[in-house]
């Protein structure tokens, strides 16, 4: 049997790991489809014997024989009046807040408390805590997913080529790596964040500068250990080439120290997105983060509805990739049968 | 006085019903020396680890008795153990450098038997005990660090400790496997003779039998677990009863080789050939130390001929064999097949067809990511430019067969063997590519004995049938002898002797090479 396939039947004897997995996939693939689940736009509306779509096409309310050219509200006096005349109906989704959209209609100043209409209350700007925390939720795994792709990608390049070449080449990169890592971070990005407009791209882009340089020790360990390997001796008298003994035979074999690292990145890249959105560094505040409603929270200290279920959702992510990653440590080091 | 009593013994995984060690039986008196024999697996170090109650109950469960001067150590509280340990009863471990703490210097880790001690003992104790090893510079070797001194002081050091609380039983389990072979002989020397002067009785845990023959009065021979043979030692050579046995005995007795070579075709040759390691670099000044590795080196090897080359860890024989193999750099010349130069194989690596290597480790030298058929299909590829797949599938089927392993095993992944099996995979992996030359760096010497007897002989048959040409690098002096035709010795990096191995075993001319026999235990 296949390594992998042994880890995975050893991970599957976990069943805290297991079903950690499972809760943060399905939730992870709900997320994906946020606009369906939240959203301040019907998915489908019945005006006057015709069909509308405003959630996948943007309407302007000249096409239901208003006067604007924008984008109607759909909560708003308009389409309300519409949809009371006649056989006129809509389909709304089940939260029916967007992340950026703003409650008009709520009685109570912002933040305002739960209600039926806002089931996790409002922020202080009037917009739905759960819709923004759907967004945000999904927003921190697909943020944290990219740059630990793009740190494992940059950081098994570096650590391949340091750890395969060895000498020389590994000495200068390695003081490369020393010099570049001691660059301060944090300045860098209140520096960029102040003369770029921030944004996740951004942001992605200057974390992932720095992202890699851990892993690329490690794989780089794994690959100095590798190349001292029999089979790779054994690679090279049958006439492999240097590129075909690292993607072949060295790279599988490192592979298994990336996989253990996985779900702590995402877990620690979560938290970093998380901190600079509380310090006011990371993504516009037009963009749902759970940062940005923790740091609400502390302003309002009496609004609980801001800081409890933030960090609810953001210790109950980390806690499932955790687990996970536990898991996925346990099965490595497991019986192999 | 019986000493060590073991009265139907069996362990036990606690998650499993098959029992590592079956109803074992036996006595050890005192002042005796007895030897246990068997394979990787037989039960031999758990026996060992048994009697000094070590067996950690959380993996294991035992039945039956182990009584230790009358005392069943399995009543025993743990204070009452740890009394009983280095007091009563001390253990030689197979690996010195990993059972002496690497970051405590020696003087700390000796006194610590010392405040352990229910004796009084003081310093000149222990410089006694060093020197009854035949440690001499015992200031100098108490404020070493372990990796300071060597593997033979190291191992020495450690029979010190154990024999400083003076016990009555002292268990060696594989002591000298990790040691060269003629430190081998010394260290068991030290350690009999101790054993004789203390008047302790001695369990004594080898896979050599030849070994175990020479320094105990009585024999048991372990397989599965099983306790399959208890007998004085002058018996189980007369005598043996069980077929296992028999064979045990009958491993060491073979025969030189002397079949005709026809001294033709020259496959390998070497001139001049040296190679040295960069010792210290320095980044400002122009002065580099170098280790000479290899030093003038000029062998030969003719078609169908097997050449052993001998030496001590240390003597340069890996560097011979990855240098041939163009895995290093070198200066000199090496030729291979009149024809392959160093320049040639840069310009093409298809050439790389004609010589082969087979490693020590069959546990490392098949990558664990890789199927059988991935394994054995690369070299196909990329030296043979075979890409046709029902070929490919051919060949490595008509190999498998050859090397005596089955077709269905074509998808399995290396880790699902056992070490000979994995050897013969390897020899599958280098002869699918029909090479003229072999290289054999160690190849029997990670595996069980019977075992290794059955790559001999499969070794043989190669040979015969593809006309091969074997370059065997070895301590394992029985090895060279049942299968080399020639025999260079080396010894610091230089070749001090060579001729046929029937010249040299019988009639060694370098002090050297007559130490290497006598500690290898061949009797001629």
């Amino acid at each position: 049997m296949n390594t992998f396939s042994i880890m995975w039947k050893n991970f599957k004897s976990s069943r805290r790991s297991l079903y950690s997995l499972y809760i943060f996939m399905f939730l992870f693939i709900v997320s994906l489809f946020s606009e369906m689940i939240s959203n301040d736009k019907p998915i489908i509306m019945n005006i006057d014997d015709r069909v509308y779509y405003p959630y996948i096409i943007d309407y302007t309310e000249i096409d239901f024989g208003g006067e604007l050219e924008t984008t109607p509200d759909y909560k708003g006096y308009f389409i309300t009046n519409l949809l009371e005349s006649g056989d006129n109906w809509a389909i709304f989704p089940i939260n029916p807040h967007s992340y950026n959209s703003i409650n008009y209609n709520n009685m109570n100043p912002n933040p305002a408390p739960p209600s039926s209409d806002n089931l996790l209350g409002t922020d202080d700007r009037g917009r739905d805590v759960l819709a923004r925390l759907i967004y945000g939720f999904r927003l921190s795994v697909v943020f944290a997913l990219a740059l630990t792709a793009i740190g494992i990608v940059i950081g098994l390049f570096f650590g391949a080529i340091q750890g395969y070449f060895a000498g020389r080449i590994d000495l200068y990169l390695q003081r490369f790596i020393e010099i570049w890592g001691s660059m301060p971070e944090l300045y860098i990005l209140i520096i960029f964040a102040s003369i770029f407009e921030p944004s996740i791209l951004l942001l992605i882009f200057l974390l992932s500068l720095f992202g890699w340089i851990s892993l690329s020790d490690y794989v780089r360990a794994e690959f100095l250990k590798g190349r001292n390997m029999d089979y790779v001796n054994a690679a090279r008298t049958l006439g492999l080439t240097d590129y075909q003994i690292i993607i072949k035979h060295i790279l599988p074999n490192s592979l298994i120290s990336v996989v253990t690292f996985l779900p702590f990145r995402i877990s620690g890249a979560i938290l970093i997105l998380t901190s600079l959105d509380f310090l006011g560094l990371g993504v516009p505040s037009t963009t749902p983060s759970l940062g940005e409603l923790l740091s609400q929270g502390k302003e309002n200290i009496s609004a609980w509805w801001l800081s409890l279920t933030t960090f609810v959702v953001l210790v109950g992510t980390l806690m499932l990739l955790i687990f996970i990653g536990e898991g996925i440590r346990e099965s490595i080091s497991g019986k192999s049968s | 006085m019986t000493m060590l009593e073991f009265i139907n013994y069996s362990v036990l995984l606690n998650n499993s019903n098959a029992p590592l060690i079956k109803d074992l039986s036996f006595k050890l008196e005192e002042a005796q020396s007895l030897g246990i024999v068997g394979e990787s697996g037989s039960g031999k170090s758990l026996t060992a680890l048994s009697a000094l109650g070590l067996l950690n109950r959380r993996i294991f469960s035992t039945r039956g008795q182990v009584l230790l001067n009358r005392r069943n150590i399995f009543e025993l509280t743990d204070t009452e153990l740890n009394n009983i340990r280095g007091n009563e009863i001390s253990m030689i471990f197979q690996e010195p450098m990993l059972s002496l703490n690497p970051v405590k210097d020696l003087q700390s880790q000796i006194y610590e038997c010392v405040e352990l001690s229910n004796k009084n003992l003081d310093h000149n104790d222990i410089k006694n005990s060093l020197n009854a090893v035949g440690l001499t510079n015992t200031n100098k070797i108490l404020s070493s660090y372990p990796h300071m001194i060597s593997g033979g002081q190291r191992q020495r050091f450690m029979i010190a400790m154990s024999i400083l609380r003076k016990p009555n039983i002292m268990i060696a389990d594989e002591p000298t496997t990790a040691l060269d072979v003629t430190l081998q002989k010394q260290i068991l020397d030290t350690l009999n003779n101790l054993k004789n002067d203390l008047n302790m009785s001695m369990l004594l845990i080898s896979h050599d039998i030849e070994l175990i023959k020479r320094y105990c009065d009585q024999i048991l021979v372990m397989k599965d677990g099983v306790l399959i043979e208890n007998k004085p030692t002058s018996k189980i050579f007369s005598h043996p009863d069980h077929a296992y046995t028999k064979q045990l005995v009958n491993f060491k007795t073979s025969k030189f080789r002397e079949d005709y070579i026809t001294k033709e075709n020259k496959v390998l040759e070497t001139k001049n050939l040296s190679c040295k390691y960069l010792v210290k670099d320095s980044f400002f000044r122009k002065k580099k130390e170098y280790f000479n590795a290899l030093e003038d080196i000029n062998i030969n090897i003719y078609e169908g001929e097997s050449v052993g080359i001998v030496g001590e860890s240390g003597s340069g024989k890996t560097t011979l064999a990855m240098s041939i193999m163009h895995l290093l750099s070198y200066d000199g010349e090496i030729r291979i097949c009149d024809k392959i130069t160093q320049e040639k194989l840069l310009g093409d690596r298809q050439l790389r067809r004609n010589f082969q290597i087979i490693f020590q480790d069959p546990f490392s030298s098949l990558s664990p990511r890789m199927t059988i058929k991935q394994i054995l299909s690369e070299g196909i590829v990329s030296l043979l430019k075979i890409t046709e797949h029902k070929k490919i599938h051919q060949m490595c089927i008509n190999i498998l067969n050859e090397v005596g392993l089955e077709e269905n095993m074509l998808y399995r992944y290396p880790q699902e063997f056992s070490g000979g099996q994995r050897q013969r995979i390897a020899i599958a992996r280098a002869l699918v590519l029909q090479p003229k030359l072999l290289i054999l760096d160690e190849p029997t010497s990670a595996l069980d004995v019977l075992v290794q007897d059955s790559i001999v002989k499969l070794l043989l048959n190669l040979q015969s049938k593809f006309n091969l040409s074997y370059c065997f690098i070895s301590h394992d002096l029985n090895l060279i002898k049942k299968m080399c035709h020639r025999t260079y010795v080396m010894k610091d990096s230089v070749i001090i002797e060579q001729g046929t191995t029937r010249e040299i075993f019988k009639n060694p001319q370098e002090g050297y090479t007559r130490n290497l026999l006598e500690s290898s235990f061949i009797n001629y």
